[in-house]
């Protein structure tokens, strides 16, 4: 009845790479956007960008490890994207603007040739998605203990507390979301409809938390949508069937502690 | 021991199983491990108050708690001791004064942290009085330095007071000006900042709240020729509704020091 870990993380990485980069697999492995947002690039199937960091790590391990596919990709252009990676965040920003171009809307969402085949080409390269799985798993040890401490036991709760930390980082609100599960009545309710209504309780509580955003619609916008089962991203179909993160237990033989 | 109907299964939910008094922490079904009890819980959560409570804030602030694991947080907002009868925290609350606030938390297991105590501080309400001014030299001869500006408040004292502000210019190549952040203390000492007869220097100014402007002098460094006259000062509690001050002048060309004494 229980899939395996493996499964799970491989269909929530899955699930969130669909929202980061609106893309399937393993498109979504060589994504690659423009700076429209002041990230420079962010590339891949959690879009690890120049900004915060996350992307020069993984470009580094792929020359550094992977030189010849590196080379074979970059040919010509190889000097230019090491001198790239050896310089500061503020110039590695820089370059990204510089080779970003505007989209329909006239945000930088795009990135010009050929770097954008380039860089296709280097993300959905086995090597380049081995790595990118293993650097998820930064995000996991919040999505597990989000999990365990709001006592959720489903693969979509999972999947919601995992996009959560991929997305935000952050689940301040867990004393808020405690007392408003106290008011569930699960009277005549099955379990798993108890859980969808713990995951919107947290969907609202983690998108308007105490910390007033800008981006606070988009958020839960992003989060309800996962519980909803469907929906429209940026005018991308999302279906979660496709990724079996259906009401089933996420783990096998697990309680809650007391 | 709980028997669901899963799609057409028998699915056996296990939930604190006991041989006796005895409690089970695993069971196999096979060499599949279907049940495992999770460890207890004996760490207490942890609270924190947000904003920063070491700040003062103005009347209207939000507070809330946030906490590191699942728990339930109890508070009282008049001194006393909460307890789990207390209120439960559950949306942000907004103070209008000075605050002791007294909170807690209990996580599912039962643990509870020990009460903390924060006391956040409210300022006192905006006064009516003027808390913004600016001040425009109506005749003035040849390049003068203002070498210092101090601005009191109605104490006379020597507190804190928080201003911000700017010099706002018309244009003089020979003038440089900067713009204060963050002043502190009731002297406000700037450097280089000239005054130009038909170039006049505009001096914004907002004390922030609590702060009512009744004197300020003006330092004038060397120059060709003394001020001829005054200066006409507008003052203003909003930044918006500027209207003109009440002003004694005090000049003295000697010492080279101009008072203007604001009187409401």
């Amino acid at each position: 009845l229980v899939k395996s870990y493996e499964d799970l993380r491989e269909k929530t990485l899955a699930m969130t790479g669909f929202f980061e980069t609106s893309s399937g697999y393993p498109t979504c492995y060589g994504v690659t956007s423009g700076n429209h947002d002041g990230a420079g690039l962010s590339h891949g199937v959690l879009q690890f960008n120049f900004g915060t960091g996350s992307l020069q790590p993984l470009w580094s391990y792929m020359n550094t490890n992977h030189n010849q596919l590196c080379r074979d990709i970059f040919g010509t252009d190889y000097q230019t994207w090491v001198d790239v990676l050896a310089d500061t965040t503020a110039n590695q920003v820089s370059w990204g603007d510089s080779i970003s171009k505007l989209n329909a809307h006239g945000e930088k969402r795009l990135v010009q040739e050929p770097w954008n085949t380039y860089f296709m080409q280097l993300g959905t390269s086995q090597e380049s998605i081995d790595k990118q799985i293993t650097y998820s798993e930064q995000w996991l040890p919040n999505a597990h203990k989000w999990f365990d401490t709001l006592g959720l036991y489903s693969r979509r709760g999972f999947a919601l507390v995992w996009d959560i930390s991929v997305q935000m980082g952050r689940l301040f609100s867990l004393n808020q979301i405690w007392a408003d599960f106290q008011n569930i009545d699960p009277t005549g309710k099955t379990r798993a409809q108890i859980e969808e209504e713990k995951l919107r309780i947290i969907c609202d509580r983690c998108a308007f938390d105490n910390r007033p955003s800008q981006y606070s619609q988009i958020v839960y916008d992003r989060k309800i949508m996962l519980v909803n089962g469907t929906g429209d991203y940026y005018g991308a179909a999302f279906d979660m069937s496709q990724y079996d993160l259906n009401y089933d237990p996420a783990f096998k033989g697990r309680v809650e502690s007391g | 021991m709980t028997l669901l109907s899963k799609g057409g299964l028998k699915v056996v939910e296990f939930k604190d199983i006991r041989l006796g008094t005895t409690p089970i922490s695993k069971i196999y079904a096979g060499t599949d491990l279907v049940f495992e009890k999770a460890a207890a819980d004996t760490t207490a959560p942890i609270t924190t108050v947000y904003p920063d409570a070491s700040k003062t804030y103005e009347a209207g602030q939000r507070v809330w708690f946030e906490v590191n694991e699942a728990c339930l947080t109890y508070y009282t907002l008049d001194g006393s001791t909460p307890t789990t009868n207390s209120p439960i925290f559950r949306d942000t609350f907004t103070l209008d004064q000075t605050t002791t606030l007294k909170y807690f938390s209990v996580d599912k297991a039962g643990n509870k942290e020990a009460v903390k105590t924060t006391v956040f501080n409210i300022a006192a309400a905006q006064p009516a009085g003027w808390r913004y001014f600016r001040i425009t030299p109506d005749s003035m001869n040849g390049h003068w330095q203002a070498k210092e500006i101090r601005i009191f408040d109605a104490g006379f004292t020597n507190r804190a007071i928080a201003a911000s502000g700017s010099f706002t210019p018309a244009a003089d190549n020979n003038s440089t000006f900067g713009t204060w952040a963050g002043l502190k203390d009731e002297d406000i000492t700037t450097n280089s900042v000239y005054w130009t007869w038909g170039f006049p220097l505009e001096i914004n100014v907002d004390l922030g709240a609590a702060y009512e402007i009744v004197q300020i002098d003006i330092f004038l460094g060397t120059g060709t020729t003394k001020p001829t006259t005054g200066a006409a000062i507008q003052v203003s509690t909003n930044n918006v509704d500027w209207v003109d001050g009440k002003v004694n002048y005090t000049g003295n060309p000697a010492t080279n020091l101009q008072r203007y004494t604001v009187t409401a």
